[in-house]
């Protein structure tokens, strides 16, 4: 070997490795070339995508709240449209499309003229009888037969599912989605899309021109171990929500009111109920949703797609006022005993008489029985020593116009002013004790979600330490489980009151109830322990306040907060609501602790 | 041209007519036309505009003083070293970091570190008075950092063309090919066993007796029996096959198994329906349905195979064995060490990427992300190829000065 020079070698090697390009190339284009022809004129390699199940949804106890149900899907494949008039009229008359949506969908597909697209979802059989009718003379059309998604009651937490678009394709098809791939696209759906969703696996068949399958991949493969890769399914999730209680608190919500109301528990942060009201049907999503049907939900003023739990902010009125109670405290303004100025029905502040809600007035309160009766005067007169931007801090400690960071996206983050905000507002001139005045009852220029106002009562309920409010109770595939510490950082905030204080507005809170002359009287129970705070904050002049009840239970460690767009009184109409809630799951727990 | 002395004609028309048959074969590719609808991509003019720009820096380098270029060697390696750094941090395009996008096109600093490496490596080797065992170390400390930064991008297949490189420089330095064999034998016997238990036992009573016959030290004998035997004993027995293909991806994470074979099928059947006069220019029916991705890059060789035939597949491929002829010729014509050295690289490279690329289009060979050299669009790998030929053939000029 070592008598060869270097060039020799390389010679050697030249001709040895042309020699074996030349030979296999022959083999290829000359000995089966015909067969590949063949293949090329009729046959082609058909990807085809092993869907993963999406995982489903259950409440705590494994109740299912959203689950998989096949269906049957019509897909469109562009590229072997011949006659697009007479498909066109063959597909308004039997599905009622229209020209127009069937241009867009051309439009959209025209980067996978040769790939199924589907089209329309979740025929019916109806539907799917006038199709098959003439399906032979459109071999452009297949029916695609694939999950689609249930959702067991209308709510605003699991938010639904869509067929990816455009847009989102064109960012997440990396991640491996298909153009037919479902995707979260609101609520628990979307926030916890990436283990619900699964991998998809793939197939790789040769099929004919007609989709038959050929299997002749075997011969001309070299592989056979990687033409199939089996889906990973999603994982399925248990939410902290029960089902009977949310039902109870659904059926429980006077039907013509527009609202909102959370359950929580108050030491771990678990979301029980979560209603929103009114309420539309996420099953629509699921079909093709006919035009006139989109407007008319549009049009709708009562915005049933609206979550008011977490995502449209309120101004929450009196029961904001143990936020100004605790300030007071915290920041040694006024003790438990100290009695603020005489309520005769209101309080003359500067060249301006500010009414206490009753105009009867209280007299000269202490702070619990100023948050007994919600007299206003008290606050007003305490007001008078806070300073706003110290204020705002405070509020924003006490995880007010701060996002809780519960699981669900787009959450509001709520507002607290500071005086800065008013000088931009107003003027350099702006009267801020005058604001302050009126944020110490809860109104004004501050908006606040159901759910922080729920989540601020359940840190009072769980001697001060505040928890995030979660939907996620755990996260299931075969053997391995995940819960809400895999996802979510930071569960627990100290609340800035101290155990004195906490004490104290928790005698006010309890007072409430208890008192005669509370203001949530109407749902003193014996023997029990309820806590709550009652609130009827004005937002606009001529229109009714809303209606605001935020408690919680002792007993049965929950936290409530129910919340009534422009309803009225807070005693009146959302503490009722809120009582027949506490006893239902009293009873309920009840029977739970007798059964086990 | 004609003045320039000793001036190989054949060679710069090899060349020529490659690049010219690769911008023809973009064009097709960068078409693809069903019915009425057509799509034209604009690639062809790309390749076309670097082409122009490179003929005359053919010439202008047979005219730079040698000195200058010697002078530009060292430097030249460090700054490649420093933009394969630099890409890391850019943004990702198709999952890996292998271009630095400057303004309107995209340069790949894998293919600059290629040519300066090799020219760096031979410098290294060409040095007199060195033992062998230090000729493959200085070899492998160069060429292990170029590899070790392009493994990160990752871009696997580029990094194979840096050792066979090495290997054949080695190869031109004058060390004894056993030595080589010695190193790389775990990687055959390894390779061996995934394909074929039976073929590894005989490869390694093989090598084991050449060694033994050629009375090398029994430590040297010894160590490499053990690591030939163990790994594949590891390979065969021990890993299960989903850890093999493990150990696979993490060597070379872009690798797809089923993506992969996705292509090599396509691809197969685009070549093979070319039968011998192939479908026609602009015809590929495979090709215009747009069953391949990216076949104006490394799959170019397909949109050829189907639209011109075996005839004219031949035609290339003899176009190229004359180009890589006239290289091995030029060896014997330098008798200056280093540029010997360089010669062997060069060649090295142009023939590995070519066996490779059009190995993977008719299936015979794993596909790796290597393009067809002179053909493949790219600018960045067009400049470099023909840096090098315009490298060989200067020091065919210049060949008469001794150092």
């Amino acid at each position: 070997m070592n008598n060869l020079t270097i060039s020799q070698i390389l010679k050697l090697i030249l001709v040895l490795g042309f020699s074996i390009l030349i030979f296999s190339l022959a083999k290829l284009q000359i000995i089966d070339g015909e067969i590949y022809n063949e293949y090329a004129k009729n046959n082609y390699v058909k990807k085809s995508r092993l869907e993963a199940n999406r995982g489903e949804i259950f409440d705590r106890f494994g109740v299912p709240i959203a689950q998989n149900y096949p269906a049957i899907h019509l897909a469109v494949i562009p590229g072997f449209i011949t006659n697009e008039d007479s498909l066109k009229s063959f597909l308004s008359s039997s599905i009622n499309v229209t020209a127009e949506d069937f241009d867009n969908f051309i439009y959209e597909t025209r980067f996978r003229k040769y790939q199924e697209n589907v089209f329309i979802d979740n025929l019916d059989t109806k539907q799917v009888a006038k199709l098959s009718e003439s399906f032979n003379y459109f071999p452009e059309l297949r029916f695609s037969i694939s999950n689609t998604r249930r959702y067991h009651f209308p709510n605003h937490f699991t938010g639904y599912i869509g067929r990816i678009n455009q847009e989102e394709y064109a960012s997440l098809k990396d991640l491996g989605y298909h153009y037919n791939s479902f995707l979260g696209k609101t609520g628990i759906e979307k926030q916890y899309e990436t283990i619900l969703k699964g991998v998809d696996g793939v197939q790789l068949n040769l099929v004919d021109a007609r989709g038959r399958n050929l299997d002749l991949f075997n011969s001309i493969s070299n592989n056979r171990d990687n033409i199939n890769i089996p889906p990973i399914h999603g994982m399925n999730i248990n939410l902290t929500i029960d089902v009977n209680l949310q039902k109870f608190v659904d059926d429980n919500f006077p039907p013509d009111l527009r609202g909102a109301v959370v359950v929580m528990d108050y030491e771990t942060g678990e979301v029980l109920a979560y209603v929103s009201r009114p309420e539309f049907d996420q099953n629509i999503f699921m079909s093709r949703i006919p035009t006139t049907m989109w407007d008319s939900i549009r049009a709708d003023t009562t915005k049933p797609f609206l979550d008011r739990v977490s995502k449209a902010v309120y101004p929450p009125g009196s029961v904001f006022k143990i936020i100004t109670s605790g300030y007071g405290l915290e920041n040694s303004l006024v003790n438990r005993w100290t009695k603020l100025s005489y309520c005769d029905g209101g309080l003359q502040v500067g060249n301006r008489y500010v009414k206490c809600w009753n105009r009867y007035g209280h007299g000269s309160l202490n702070v619990i029985d100023a948050l007994k009766v919600s007299c206003d005067v008290y606050f007003y007169d305490l007001s008078f020593r806070i300073d706003m931007d110290d204020f705002c801090y405070f509020v924003k400690d006490s995880m007010l116009s701060e996002k809780t960071g519960i699981d669900i996206p787009d959450e509001a983050k709520g507002f607290f002013p500071t005086s800065k905000w008013y000088q931009d507002m107003y003027g350099k001139y702006v009267s801020i004790r005058g604001h302050m005045v009126n944020l110490s009852i809860g109104q004004g220029e501050m908006f606040m979600t159901p759910l922080q106002i729920c989540a601020l009562y359940a840190g009072i309920a769980n001697e001060g330490l505040w928890k995030k409010p979660h939907l996620l109770k755990q996260a299931v595939r075969e053997d391995s489980i995940l819960t809400i510490d895999d996802f979510i950082d930071n569960l627990e905030v100290e609340l800035p009151l101290n155990e004195e204080n906490l004490a104290i507005i928790e005698e006010g809170l309890r007072k409430v109830v208890t008192q005669p002359d509370g203001t949530a009287h109407t749902i003193n129970r014996p023997n029990r322990n309820l806590y709550g705070k009652t609130g009827s904050a004005e937002h606009k002049k001529d229109r009714d306040t809303h209606a605001w009840f935020a408690g919680y239970d002792k007993d049965t460690k929950i936290a409530i907060t129910v919340f009534a767009q422009e309803a009225g009184g807070g005693g009146s109409v959302a503490a009722p609501i809120a009582g027949k809630v506490f006893d239902f799951y009293y009873e309920y727990k009840g029977n739970e602790y007798a059964e086990n | 041209m004609l003045k320039i002395k000793n001036f190989d004609l054949g060679l710069f028309f090899a060349w020529f007519l490659l690049v010219s048959i690769g911008i023809i074969i973009i064009y097709t590719a960068s078409i693809t036309s069903y019915g009425e609808f057509t799509q034209v991509n604009n690639y062809y003019i790309k390749q076309l505009v670097f082409f122009l720009f490179i003929i005359p820096i053919f010439f202008f380098i047979q005219k730079i003083p040698y000195f200058i270029i010697d002078a530009l060697i060292i430097p030249g390696y460090i700054i490649s070293i420093i933009l394969l750094f630099i890409v890391l941090f850019t943004p990702e395009i198709n999952g890996s970091n292998r271009w630095i996008q400057l303004g309107g096109f995209s340069l790949q600093p894998s293919e600059i570190a290629k040519i300066m490496t090799i020219l760096t490596i031979s410098k290294f080797l060409a040095k007199p008075h060195q033992g062998d065992s230090r000729k493959i170390i200085t070899g492998i400390i160069i060429a292990l950092i170029p590899i070790f930064l392009i493994m990160i991008e990752p871009d696997f297949g580029t990094t194979l063309v840096f050792w066979v490189s090495l290997f054949a420089m080695l190869m031109a330095a004058n060390v004894p090919i056993i030595y080589l064999l010695i190193l790389i034998a775990p990687i055959i016997s390894i390779s061996l066993v995934i394909f074929s238990p039976y073929s590894a036992l005989i490869f390694i009573i093989l090598f084991s007796f050449l060694l033994f016959k050629l009375k090398f030290n029994w430590v040297v004998q010894a160590i490499s029996f053990l690591t030939n035997l163990f790994g594949s004993i590891i390979f065969w027995q021990i890993l299960k096959p989903y850890q093999i293909n493990r150990i696979l991806t993490f060597i070379d994470p872009t690798r797809d198994p089923l993506g992969a074979g996705y292509q090599v099928i396509q691809s197969k059947i685009a070549v093979g329906s070319g039968g011998l006069w192939g479908k026609g220019f602009l015809q590929g029916t495979q090709k215009n349905l747009d069953f391949l991705p990216e076949n104006h890059t490394d799959f170019i060789f397909s949109v050829y195979g189907e639209e011109l035939g075996f005839m004219f597949s031949l035609l290339l491929l003899g176009l190229f064995f004359y180009l890589l002829i006239k290289i091995i010729k030029s060896i014997d014509k330098i008798y200056v060490l280093e540029r010997k050295i360089a010669t062997v690289g060069i060649f090295a490279f142009i023939f590995f990427q070519l066996f490779v690329n059009i190995g993977m289009n008719i299936g015979i060979v794993p596909t790796t992300g290597v393009p067809l050299p002179f053909i493949s669009y790219g600018g960045s790998n067009l400049v470099i190829n023909s840096v090098s030929i315009a490298l060989v053939q200067k020091y065919l000029v210049e060949k008469g000065f001794m150092k």
